[in-house]
């Protein structure tokens, strides 16, 4: 068995293959735990699983289950346990992937403190930046810009987190997070609690291998950017009821049941509170991070 | 039962938070997100199972600066169509 944990979130995940075990240890070693998990998810081998012709998703009460790819599996959220069958070893770690994001994604947010978002994660001068966006607006494209410039903590899934302390970018690398979550109470007790932005080892499935660096850091969170190419950079802030409808628009997963929907409207009203959001509009060069700077010192010194 | 005596509640099959006064509504069975203008908002706030649509019409006739009876048709006919798309049901 091994456990990860994700945004103080631990999952412990049992193979019925050893060495698929093996692998998935290998894959997510910097997020790998000890301690007790919230979480059990069993993966399966089954040999004769196909290519589905046409992927399926339903949902029964609180169990959700797929067949997607060569891959079948189920989320019961109601008893904190997922399984995932697939048929060979290759197409193991992007099954489980699929069921480990989705139980971030559901369980973050009844948690009242975070939520995992398909962006990019970019620390930046010490702070960090989210780029969302759906599929090609330009989340790897970003991540492929900041070589040189940034470091990236993902390119496709990262976790914003609401914790009553912060500790060093550097901190937590291979165990448990120790951050408070920063639920009322904690708030209370900490005087002050601030946004940060956890990195995932969830990379986009058709990321180069080469920009692929499954990291555990997690940093101070400055500004969310919602992507979209365009001939010329620009930065539109967003009102806060636009930057709801922009984030669900790829968020459309964690709010398909109503008490997902309230859970994840609740964080995001906090969020959003306290953390500027806006469209971006961007040329795919590394001028980017010059003209982030340059809006970022205009806010410094009052501008827009 | 006189129409603009019922009480309008949201569906319990939606999810919705207001963000500076405009509405977000969520209705997951149909896979479908709404932002409501500040009239069609403040019509959704006032909507929380304690109110008649008669009542709804008098504040919204107050903030607005508006004649009462132009609210209430206003009212009625909005909390019709928010009903005929499952989003109110009526207590």
């Amino acid at each position: 068995m091994i456990t990860l944990a994700v945004a103080d979130l631990a999952i412990a995940m049992t193979a019925t293959e050893p060495a698929w075990e093996a692998a998935l240890a290998e894959r997510f070693a910097a997020f790998i735990a000890q301690g007790p998990a919230a979480w059990q998810v069993e993966v399966r081998c089954e040999p004769t699983l196909t290519k589905a012709d046409a992927p399926w998703v339903r949902h029964d009460g609180p169990v959700t289950e797929f067949r997607v790819a060569a891959s079948t599996g189920g989320v019961d959220l109601a008893r904190a346990r997922a399984w995932v069958s697939a048929a060979a070893e290759a197409q193991a770690a992007p099954a489980v992937e699929r069921v480990l994001t989705y139980i971030l994604m559901q369980a973050l947010p009844r948690r009242g403190n975070a939520l995992l978002l398909h962006a990019a994660g970019i620390i930046y001068n010490n702070q960090s930046y989210v780029f969302a966006g759906a599929s090609a607006a330009g989340k790897t494209t970003v991540a492929r810009l900041a070589a040189g410039h940034a470091e990236v903590l993902c390119d496709e899934n990262v976790v914003v987190q609401l914790s009553s302390m912060s500790p060093s970018p550097a901190q937590n690398e291979g165990s448990i997070p120790t951050l408070a979550p920063a639920g009322r109470e904690a708030e209370k007790l900490a005087g002050t609690s601030s946004w940060h932005l956890i990195s995932t080892p969830f990379w986009g499935h058709s990321t180069p291998p080469e920009l692929v660096r499954r990291v555990n850091r997690r940093a101070p969170l400055q500004a969310i950017y919602l992507l979209a190419q365009a001939a010329e950079f620009r930065c539109t802030p967003l009102a806060p009821a636009e930057a709801v409808l922009a984030l669900l628009t790829t968020e459309k997963v964690a709010v398909e049941r109503p008490e997902s929907a309230a859970a994840w409207l609740a964080v995001t009203e906090r969020l959003i509170a306290d953390v500027p959001i806006y469209r971006l509009e961007f040329r795919p060069t590394p001028e980017l991070w010059e003209f982030l700077a340059e809006k970022r010192e205009g806010r410094k010194s009052g501008g827009s | 039962m006189d129409p603009d005596l019922r009480i309008p509640r949201h569906s319990s099959r939606t999810a919705s938070r207001l963000y500076s006064g405009e509405a977000v509504i969520i209705s997951p069975a149909e896979g479908m997100v709404r932002m409501l203008n500040r009239v069609g908002s403040r019509i959704w706030e006032l909507a929380d199972g304690t109110r008649s649509v008669a009542e709804i019409a008098a504040v919204l006739a107050a903030e607005f600066t508006v004649e009462t009876d132009h609210a209430q048709a206003s009212v009625a006919r909005f909390l019709a169509d928010l009903e005929a798309k499952g989003l109110i049901v009526w207590s």
